[in-house]
């Protein structure tokens, strides 16, 4: 049974809320970080410390000095004031899934973006979600306020598959979209031609843009387990190939190598973070890598 | 044959493929479709899945499905092909070559194949000129031109004297030729050869006509299964013996084949039958060998009866000794009056004994028990036995020698190696003694291609707390001559020598154990190297490694072994009329006529013995003489009734050919057509194909 560490995806698919779903995870996450390198990791702690010669006077807490008597410096952590912009691809390719009650890739991002959204606010850093397909298809830009999470969760409710993909042409138009700059994550399929793709990342990057890529992709597709003469129709294109499995498996092995390769080398090359995911990896390791990027970051 | 090809060649062969079993063949081909039922059947079924993209194998799928479908094509035409062939195996195929030849275009209104009885029972007074006459009587039916005759003669097996034709010149001539030979008689076999050749033939009525005197065990080889082709006649006519048919014969005798020359007397015996009405009394009975009256007695025997008649007689000169058992009296086949053997006597066997440990101290000397077991005394021994220090002996010391016994032998000038490895190749023995002289490694290098095994290390016999012990041969061949003198009870045991230590052997595959100790190793092997014989004990007679001389067997085990070594009785000298007779290349064998029968060639050849008396085999290792007799079936005149043999053979009218007996009327198929075989490795090559390819195929 596939898990996201704390729960299993058939838990999570019965929570019709997306929010739900993205706290239950995240705060699961969170619990189970207490002893981690994360901790202490709120925005909001402050420390009093006495006067000693040399300090700026503006600094001295003087409501303290009122009640107390004694001069104290009010000392603040400096709040960092992301801006994370995730990016869903919701093309035809993403709504596959190898099995009948299994998640789909579109469903596995929507909840992977949910929790880093859900993560990323409660970090108090601003978040914003592109949806694309071969077009941009909808874009919530990055806020910090609250009510912009139910947004963001909204929109991710109500995703469904369809069109064609085309990367390399909406990651171009969100790069030039984006004013601040910040974390990107990107989350999809990347069936597309590598070279366009990487070029587009080379854009956020060129853009002082931090970019993590999570290539998400069924089992099936990492494993093709297919065993009978079978007619496959392509989810985008509708174009149908009628392959004897067995046969094809090496040749269909061989160019997902270097399909995956590619991805691979092409993020290290452009320093993007690449993450492959099959729809049954845990949740928390796209939350750990966000965590991991945004400890360089700040 | 006059009868022209019909056919041009490729379709001749085919139109000569006939089968023995033909339903086999209708129901094997109809099972060649099995396959293809079954490809129908469990064809791929395709599979719809959505899936998101098909670039990755867009390009090269129309190749591997193209490929695919070849396969599969490949691999089903190679199952049907096999099925089919399989079925094709099954029925027996067989060219008809004889039809080839006469297609059925042998057109004649009747045909009959005379089959007359030649063997040695033919020879009683007036049988042969009543064969004749039967033979003339049964052609005078017959129109010269529009109908067509056969003559088949037999004893043991069938010869067509004249093939099916229509012009009777020829077979008028063979019939006026025809003589009783010394051969057996097998009815059954020739009547299965007359039917063949009818099946030439599409005659309106075809019948075979059986002139014999139809000895009954001339009928004992028919088993039964098989009946003459539907509308095949056959008549029998029996004919008897005129006059005298009084018959006396040695139909069984016992005597030595081979053996070593001694002083005691051996038994020769014989079993004389009186197949006659009368007693006879007083009846003589001899025994001559090389020429030379031996002994006679006188027998009383009555009517119908056997007796046996004993000889004995001491067999003093080296090499042949043709003998003959005669009865001396008259009877209507005197032929059967004589028995010749060959009792061939080997004068002393030259035995070299190389001592690898000489020593004034018998118990420490490595062959001191060896040689005076073998000759405890020079005169009487059939062992002419001598002793060489292995460290100075000679190639020259194994001249002449036909058992070479190595005692405790390590190693030995290359030279004598040479002249060992010579004893073994002109069919000499050697026998191994290894002992702590020995190195294995020394020993392996230089005995490893003569030995019939290797020495890896010697044992301690141990017992079951791990202490210094014994053992014994637990195990023995009794099958082997060496042995089949211990084999009766209270002929010595073979269990009592105990054993402290022995030598462990190794690569002994291709060898033949004959005793093994009882913890499972090898104590003693034999192999067959070049065209003689090499054994081992693996331990020398010696009282540090074991009691073994000791022990009351060891003499008679000793002797037997070098008796084997040295003269091994696989060479016959009796056979019977029609047997084949063996001739090594370059030698000449020479007829009881004095005529040469068997040519001096380049390679072994089998020569057939066709009247009985002394075959004298000459050629580079001296005489050798076969002593060839009669069948002693022929010389019972009991005869069976003809209407048995119509009974058993000939089908009632309207019976049919079944798949029961489809084969047997086909008869001889068996040994001359291997068609079959050669399906048969088709359909194993074919399956082999359809493993290979139906790897490298794609399927579920």
């Amino acid at each position: 049974m596939a898990s996201t560490g704390c729960l299993d995806f058939e838990v999570l698919a019965r929570i019709d809320s997306m929010q739900l779903l993205a706290k239950v995870v995240v705060e699961g996450f969170i619990l189970g970080l207490h002893r981690s390198p994360y901790r202490g990791f709120s925005v909001e702690f402050a420390e009093y410390r006495q006067y000693s010669p040399g300090d700026e006077v503006k600094h001295v807490d003087w409501k303290v000095f009122g009640k107390t008597d004694r001069y104290y410096l009010k000392q603040f952590e400096e709040e960092t004031n992301l801006a994370c912009n995730i990016i869903l691809d919701a093309s035809g390719s993403m709504g596959y899934r190898s099995k009948e009650d299994g998640l789909s890739k579109l469903k596995y991002g929507c909840y992977m973006a949910a929790c880093l959204a859900y993560l990323t606010m409660r970090q108090r850093d601003a978040t914003g979600l592109m949806v694309f397909d071969k077009d941009v298809r909808s874009v919530l830009p990055s806020r910090l306020r609250q009510s912009h999470l139910k947004h963001i969760l909204s929109t991710l409710d109500n995703l469904q598959p369809g069109g064609e993909t085309n990367i390399a042409g909406p990651l171009h138009s969100l790069a030039e979209s984006l004013r601040r700059r910040g974390l990107v994550i990107i989350i999809s399929d990347l069936i597309d031609d590598p070279s366009a793709v990487m070029s587009a990342l080379q854009h956020f990057r060129f853009l002082g843009h931090d970019v993590i890529v999570f290539h998400v992709m069924d089992n099936a597709e990492l494993t093709f387990p297919f065993n009978s003469l079978t007619e496959f129709t392509d989810l985008e294109t509708n174009e149908k190939a009628m392959v004897s499995p067995e046969g094809m498996r090496p040749v269909y092995m061989e160019e997902l190598r270097r399909f995956l390769e590619s991805y691979e080398k092409g993020c290290a090359g452009v320093k993007a973070s690449y993450k492959l995911f099959d729809t049954t990896r845990p949740l928390e390791i796209a939350l750990s890598e966000y965590l991991y990027r945004r400890s360089k970051m700040v | 044959m006059p009868f022209p090809m019909a056919y041009p060649v490729g379709l001749a062969d085919l139109a000569a493929l006939d089968f023995v079993q033909r339903w086999y063949l209708l129901a094997g081909l109809a099972g060649a479709a099995t396959p293809i039922l079954i490809h129908l059947l469990t064809r791929d079924r395709v599979r719809k899945v959505a899936f998101s993209t098909i670039r990755f194998f867009a390009k090269a799928n129309r190749r591997v499905l193209r490929r695919r479908k070849l396969q599969e094509m490949i691999l089903l035409a190679m199952r049907v092909i096999a099925c089919a062939l399989l079925a094709v195996a099954f029925a027996r195929p067989f060219l008809k070559e004889a039809e080839a030849q006469t297609p059925g275009a042998f057109k004649a209104a009747a045909a009959r194949v005379i089959v007359a009885d030649v063997s040695g029972s033919m020879a009683r007074p007036g049988i042969a000129e009543k064969l004749k006459a039967e033979a003339k009587s049964a052609m005078e039916s017959l129109s010269e031109g529009s109908d067509a005759a056969a003559l088949v003669t037999f004893a043991d097996s069938p010869i067509v004297e004249v093939d099916l034709t229509t012009r009777f010149a020829d077979i008028r001539s063979k019939l006026e030729s025809l003589r009783p030979g010394d051969g057996g008689t097998n009815i059954a076999e020739a009547i299965r050869r007359a039917d063949l050749i009818l099946q030439q033939t599409e005659a309106k009525t075809k019948d075979i006509v059986l002139i014999s005197d139809v000895q009954r065990t001339g009928w004992r080889y028919f088993k039964g299964g098989w009946k003459l082709s539907p509308n095949v006649k056959l008549h029998v006519r029996a004919i008897a013996p005129s006059g005298d048919r009084s018959n006396l014969a040695v139909i069984e005798a016992d005597f030595p084949q081979s053996m070593v020359i001694e002083r005691s007397p051996r038994l020769v015996a014989a079993r004389i039958a009186n197949y006659s009405d009368a007693d006879r009394s007083e009846l003589p009975v001899s025994l001559s060998v090389g020429g030379k009256d031996a002994n006679t007695q006188k027998i009383d025997l009555r009517a119908g009866g056997t007796k046996v008649v004993s000889f004995r007689h001491v067999f003093d000169s080296p090499g042949d000794n043709p003998g003959v058992i005669r009865i001396h009296a008259e009877d209507a086949m005197p032929a059967d009056n004589v028995f010749c053997f060959n009792a061939r006597v080997i004068p002393r066997m030259k035995v070299v004994v190389l001592n690898g440990r000489p020593s004034a101290d018998p118990l420490i000397d490595a062959a001191a028990f060896v040689a005076l077991a073998l000759a405890p005394t020079a005169a009487d021994s059939p062992f002419d036995v001598s002793t060489v220090p292995a460290s100075s002996a000679t190639a020259r010391d194994l001249d002449g020698a036909l058992a070479v016994i190595l005692a405790d032998v390590g190693t030995v000038a290359p030279e004598l190696a040479q002249a060992i490895a010579g004893v073994l190749q002109r069919g000499g023995g050697l026998l191994f003694l290894p002992g702590e002289e020995v190195g294995a490694d020394a020993f392996n290098s230089l005995f490893g291609d003569m030995a019939p095994c290797r020495l890896r290390r010697i044992v301690f016999a141990q017992t079951a707390r791990g202490e210094p012990g014994e053992t014994v041969l637990a195990t023995v061949d009794s099958e082997h001559p060496v042995f089949e003198v211990f084999y009766r009870p209270h002929s010595g045991d073979l269990s009592t020598p105990r054993f402290t230590r022995y030598w462990e052997v190794t690569d002994c595959q291709l060898s033949r154990v004959l005793a093994k100790f009882g913890d499972g190793s090898p104590a003693i092997l034999q192999r067959e190297i070049g065209g003689g014989i090499s054994m081992m004990l693996v331990c020398p007679v010696d009282l540090r490694w074991n009691d073994l001389p000791r022990r009351a067997i060891f003499l008679p085990y000793l002797h037997q072994t070098v008796r084997y070594l040295a003269i091994r009785s696989e060479k016959r000298t009796a056979y019977q009329v029609g047997e084949l007779l063996p001739v090594p290349k370059d030698h000449a064998l020479r007829d009881p006529q004095g005529k040469i029968r068997g040519p001096g060639g380049d390679k072994d050849s089998l020569v057939p013995a066709v009247e009985p008396g002394f075959y004298v085999l000459r050629g580079g290792a001296g005489e050798f003489t076969f002593a060839v007799n009669r069948s002693p079936a022929e010389a019972d005149p009991a005869a069976k009734e003809p209407n048995e043999i119509v009974a058993a053979l000939q089908r009632a009218e309207g019976e049919q050919v079944g798949p029961a007996d489809a084969g047997a009327v086909r008869p001889g198929r068996d040994q001359d057509d291997r068609m079959w075989w050669y399906v048969l490795l088709g359909v194993t090559l074919l399956l082999m194909g359809e493993l290979f390819v139906g790897n490298r195929t794609l399927r579920h």
